[in-house]
């Protein structure tokens, strides 16, 4: 079950980060501070080589396996269906079937395919998924959290600005995510862009909180009264000064976000939705291998364990930020 | 307080009109015109387009039509297109069975991450602390699908238990204990499996509000002035530090529709969740916009409840 | 009446005409006799039938109508009729489930529910051949054909539908009993009726229950007219998985199911599964709509099953268990022609035939005719393990050609009803089974039934194929209507409307504690290991089986 994820308790002690580094006299930016605190954390790093990894792998594999083919995902090889990992190709195969290195590094499925190819493949799907989707969510969250924070008290007809987005929200919020993404999913053609872009319509609400609230706290800063006295154009004192210094928790939830895309992701494909076969997906990978769960057990646990860690990946990451930037943490002695 | 009541009362029941408005609206993301159906797309036949033109009225003005479809919801006229009988009964029926599941769910969430929560704030940094928050995280991490398939396997295969659907099937003839000792038995493993991820995210919530508050000036004081420890974290504490899950507790209500689609598939439970995946299969529109607007309405309860909750519990708020 | 235009087809045309009906001889015959008529020409003179003056019989309002009607004259005034008659008898003593005893007159009612346009069965061209249905007392049944039928009896194997439940005045009764809207009343009909979630019958089981995605529920019938069923109660479950399928045996909560291939290898194994092979009347096939400009060209079809390694596919994904589907009839029937040869695997060969047929690959390695990709879909239902490999080889081995073939699965009757039944489809991996004994195809392969709801849904018309299922509707010598079948094979499987791909074998897993119970004359029991018959079939005597505590030890 979900549990929405709101809004950090420590958001107030992040609304003046670089107040304490010149109360502490340090002459460091907020950044370098926060890579030396998060650099201290051991599980966040490992979740950061992870991701890194991925990363590489997923664009890698995806070359490898879609341009320049050296692993192909969809080439069926009944011969050699349901071999363990590390097996060799049968040699009853014709040569351009035979796969690089004549081995299948993770194993083939029930018709034989490689299945290290289509993990590749599904790398590459998984990832473009999460970045793809918590970046438009990002862009609503931003623009409506900011909005929201800004020009909250102005109002429109009887009601104010802060009020109705914030109400929008509610509305967004009302709706069990996953079931209307099941529902939009299946009225439009399937594609992989479009549950990109629901995934992503469905999740900027915490954003939106994130900045509104940063928003609020950073209106009454100095530095935005002083640019509005010079005559700055409004925009230019949104985008230029206020939403880098709100950046700070929407980083955190930003990470954990794409975490959620791509369980959302998975758990779409493992229920039929989303790309149609051949293509391959951690999540119809997993689905399809959940009959062979008896006599071919790594076509289960495989994709499994992948969406795993890399799901945990990023909420180390994610969590590992959300440290970081607390002050009140950072300042405690033991 | 009453009047913060009352004007809470009446802005959900704004917005619960809201979202019927948006829940209908959802229909038209389907093509207007049985010639606007994309070929290419197989979701979407010109046949279903005629049907559903006619079913929701979309040949009159869109006011109308959103009248139209209140009014055969409330009267029952709504009908499935699988089988032609009225949606609501239906979803009923499945939302009785939804509920034991639910419930159990929140029970075993909410009794376990309380004190795993607050151990593990009380015992910052401690084995305990970093061993809780690796097991959190992994249980955030692992798909839902990927363990409850892990664990049904095992359990069948170690102690030839049935573990799928509401009951073992052919017990019908049993004593009543052993037919309601096999209801619970089957209730279990869905339900421990739903509240993993639910225990994971909620005692790591607890923890950081333990954290926050016990960082406060006034538990400081307390200590100072002489309190037992006990007294401090238990009195004060965490009477403050539970307020904001009061109000978490009313926006539970959502995952009666949502995170059950999944677990209802795997273990065969014939709840909403279900319901709702068949009738997404089937194309069955009448029911997949009810079931939308349903879940719509059961977190839109759920705030409300949560709202209610809130003034009872906060004392600014009841003293106002 | 219906007749064909200068384009050849059908449209309604109004005609007005008098017919002058010469006397006739009446012949009873004590058995069939399909030449008769060749043999009377002897005495009635050569051609007597084929060149009769119909022109002089008939007088048309309209004269100039008479080249568009002529073709129906031998239809109007039959010179030489066959009227086979088939008498039932019935069994006596025979109930309902309700009570209500069944009689003549549900045969009749069954007949005139079949050809009944309202209810749009796709069985109905089976029984149009039929003149008349007399119920002579309760317990007998005449049936008088107008032209030789002979897989009439075979037809007749048909479940018969109980007149009380069914008829005008028992659906009138049911529909006064609901709401329903005006239209809905104008439709309401047998398929329609409450009967269909609530089935009454005469067998050894009756209906209890359905419960929807959860169960089908049967019950002994007690007062069944043969030998009751040893079980009580019997339990269809609905199971949407195969591994569900299997734990939930594997619990004890199932006691019979379809295992996958994979699963019965494994299962065989084991001693403490009873793994059988049950054979029926059984092919899988890939279907071309031959509406779709590709597959117009049969070379273009053969190239498309060519492209295919079958054989691997049984091998492999199948453990071996299937043989080499390779036309309409199955191979456990003698009307099967068994030289005919399957599809070669010869990808090359594919190649070759589909450039032959104007597929040239363009600069991307696709195939392209007329500027045109060589595109389709090939749908598919859900469920079914064996159809999506069998969708995935298919995809792989059509892209290697150069063709972009998408696939996509639906469930069931989304799939039936919006695809199959409307025709929208280009290609689907379906199946067909039962009708072993039947030789007549006429429902599958006539090209009358190319419309919506037929069965013919890959819309084959061979007019020669035609005529051989005509002919062998009215063959009544076994040799001679066997000849006509092997021919209609060799030709279907020649024009490949469908790729024939295979017929399996199914491993059926049974719990080792149920046996068949056999009953000597003096009453006494003995149980045996359920095995398959040498038919291959496995449910004749389903109503004998019964759970034991625990597995027996079988008599010597």
């Amino acid at each position: 079950m979900t549990i929405p994820v709101g809004p950090s308790p420590s958001i107030e002690a992040l609304a003046a980060p670089h107040a304490d580094a010149e109360a502490l006299g340090i002459a460091e930016t907020p950044a370098q501070q926060l890579w030396r605190t998060f650099r201290k954390d051991r599980l966040a790093m490992l979740g950061l080589y992870v991701l890194l990894a991925l990363m590489v792998v997923a664009l890698v594999g995806h070359v490898l396996t879609g341009w320049w083919v050296v692993f192909d995902p969809a080439t069926v090889r009944l011969p050699d269906k349901l071999l363990p990992p590390f097996s060799a190709a049968s040699s009853a195969l014709a040569p351009e079937l035979l796969p690089p290195l004549h081995s299948y590094p993770f194993g083939t499925d029930e018709l034989g395919r490689n299945v290290f190819a289509r993990m590749l493949q599904g790398a590459f799907v998984s990832l473009s998924v999460g970045i793809v989707a918590v970046s438009i969510s990002l862009g609503i969250g931003v623009t409506v959290g900011g909005l929201a924070g800004f020009y909250g008290q102005r109002k429109i007809g009887p009601i104010s600005v802060d009020s109705l987005l914030m109400r929008l929200t509610d509305v967004v919020l009302c709706f069990p995510t996953f079931f209307l993404i099941l529902t939009v999913v299946a009225l439009l053609p399937p594609s992989i862009y479009n549950i990109m872009i629901v995934i992503g319509m469905t999740s900027w609400m915490s954003t939106a909180r994130f900045v509104r609230a940063e928003f609020l706290a950073l209106r009454e800063q100095d530095f935005v009264t002083a640019a509005q006295a010079l005559g700055l154009p409004e925009w230019r004192i949104i985008f230029r000064h206020m939403i880098p210094n709100a950046m700070a928790p929407v980083l955190v939830s930003a990470t954990i976000n794409v975490a959620h895309a791509i369980l959302t992701e998975s758990a779409l494909s493992f229920l039929g939705f989303g790309v149609r076969p051949p293509y391959a997906t951690w999540g119809n990978i997993l689905a399809d291998g959940r009959s062979y769960i008896f006599d071919a057990p790594w076509l289960f646990l495989i994709p499994g364990a992948a969406i795993l860690l890399v799901v945990l990946a990023f909420n180390l990451v994610g969590e590992g930020l959300r440290d970081a930037m607390n002050p009140k943490l950072r300042k405690r002695v033991g | 307080m009453w009047r913060f009541l009352a004007r809470t009362i009446v802005q959900r029941l704004l917005l619960l009109v809201v979202i019927s408005i948006v829940s209908h609206t959802v229909i038209h993301l389907a093509p207007g015109e049985p010639t606007e159906v994309d070929s290419m797309n197989p979701m979407m036949k010109a046949e279903d387009v005629a049907r559903i033109r006619k079913s929701f009225h979309l040949d009159e003005p869109i006011y109308l039509q959103y009248v139209h479809w209140v009014r055969d919801l409330c009267t029952g006229q709504l009908k499935s297109f699988r089988d032609g009988l009225p949606v609501m009964p239906k979803i009923w029926e499945r939302f009785l069975n939804s509920l034991p599941l639910f419930l159990c769910t929140t029970v075993i969430v909410w009794t376990a991450s309380f004190p795993i929560g607050i151990q593990a704030a009380l015992k910052r940094g401690s084995r305990y602390d970093r061993g809780t928050t690796f097991v959190a995280y992994t249980l955030i991490s692992i798909p839902g699908f990927f363990l409850s398939y892990l664990l049904i396997v095992w359990v069948v295969r170690i102690f030839h238990l049935p573990v799928i659907g509401l009951t073992t099937f052919g017990t019908e003839h049993e004593s009543g204990v052993v037919r309601a000792m096999d209801r619970v038995w089957h209730l279990v493993i869905p339900s421990l499996m739903a509240a993993l991820t639910g225990i994971a995210v909620l005692s790591r919530y607890v923890r950081a509000q333990m954290l926050e508050v016990l960082g406060q000036d006034y538990v400081r004081t307390a200590r100072a002035k002489g309190l037992d420890e006990d007294q401090v974290v238990y009195g004060h504490a965490l009477r403050n530090a539970l307020l904001p899950f009061v109000t978490m507790f009313g926006l539970l209500l959502p995952g009666l529709i949502s995170g059950s689609v999944i677990f209802e598939q795997i273990f065969a439970w014939p709840g909403l969740g279900l319901l709702g995946y068949e009738a997404i299969l089937a194309r069955d529109f009448p029911m997949i916009l009810t079931l939308n607007f349903v879940a719509a309405a059961l977190t839109l309860l759920g705030i409300l409840l949560s709202d209610i909750l809130y003034a009872l519990v906060d004392p600014r708020i009841r003293l106002q | 009446m219906q007749v064909p235009d200068a384009k050849g087809k059908q449209s309604s045309l109004d005609v007005e005409l008098t017919v002058e009906v010469p006397p006739r001889v009446k012949i009873r015959l004590s058995k069939v006799e399909s030449g008769l008529f060749k043999r009377l020409e002897p005495i009635l003179g050569e051609g007597y039938f084929r060149d009769y003056p119909f022109a002089d019989r008939f007088k048309l309002k309209k004269p100039e109508q008479s080249s568009a009607v002529r073709e129906k004259f031998p239809e109007l005034l039959a010179v030489g009729e066959h009227n086979p008659v088939i008498t039932f008898h019935l069994h006596p003593g025979v109930r309902w489930h309700d009570g209500v005893p069944f009689t003549a007159e549900d045969v009749k009612f069954t007949y005139q529910a079949l050809v009944d346009p309202r209810n749009a069965s796709p069985r109905a061209s089976s029984y149009e051949g039929i003149k008349s249905v007399e119920v002579v007392d309760e317990l007998t049944v005449r049936m008088t054909y107008k032209r030789l039928a002979a897989p009439a009896i075979i037809d007749w194997l048909i479940g018969v539908i109980p007149k009380h439940l069914l008829d005008d005045a028992a659906l009138r009764r049911e529909m006064s009993k609901t709401s329903l809207s005006k239209e809905a009343r104008a439709t309401f009909s047998v398929r329609t009726s409450e009967f269909g979630r609530h089935p009454v019958g005469t067998g050894p089981f009756r209906f209890a229950e359905w419960r929807a995605d959860q169960f089908v529920h049967l019950q002994r019938n007690d007062d069944y007219w043969g030998k009751k069923a040893e079980q009580q109660d019997v339990f269809f479950r609905v199971i949407p998985d195969y591994l569900t399928m299997e734990l939930e045996f594997k619990a004890g909560a199932l006691d019979r199911y379809d295992a996958l291939p994979h699963q019965a290898e494994r299962l065989r194994k084991d001693p403490e599964y009873h793994v059988l092979n049950r054979r029926r009347g059984y092919y899988s096939y890939i279907a071309y709509n031959m509406r779709r400009p590709q597959f117009q060209d049969v070379r273009v079809r053969r190239a498309l099953g060519m492209a295919i390694d079958v054989g691997s596919l049984i091998k492999y994904a199948l453990s071996g268990e299937a043989k080499r589907a390779t036309g309409p009839y199955y191979s456990n029937t003698p009307y099967y022609d068994p030289t005919v040869e399957p599809l070669p695997y010869d990808p090359a060969g594919a190649l070759a035939l589909l450039a032959e047929a104007g597929w040239k690959k363009n600069a991307r390695g696709m195939l392209e005719k007329d500027g045109k990709p060589f595109q389709f879909t090939l749908v598919t239902n859900n469920g079914n393990p064996q159809r999506k490999a069998i969708m995935i080889v298919a995809q792989e081995a059509w892209r290697k050609l150069g063709i972009d073939c998408k696939i996509q699965a639906f469930e069931w009757t989304v799939f039936l009803d919006d695809f199959v039944h409307k025709l929208n489809f280009d290609a689907v991996v379906l199946a067909w089974v039962g009708g072993d004994i039947n030789p007549d195809k006429y429902q599958l392969w006539h090209s009358s039934q190319v419309h919506e709801f037929q069965l013919n849904f890959a819309g084959y018309q061979s007019q020669r194929v035609d005529e051989l299922i005509e002919r062998i509707r009215e063959e009544y010598d076994f040799d001679a209507q066997v000849a006509l079948t092997r021919e209609v094979h060799r030709l279907v499987a020649a024009d490949q409307p469908y790729t024939f791909l295979y017929e399996p074998t199914e491993p059926i897993v049974l719990d080792k504690r149920i046996v068949q119970v056999d009953r000597d004359p003096d009453g006494r029991e003995t149980y045996r290991k359920i095995e398959p018959l040498p038919s291959g079939s496995i449910d004749v005597f389903f109503s004998r089986w019964r759970k034991l505590a625990q597995e027996p030890s079988y008599a010597p």
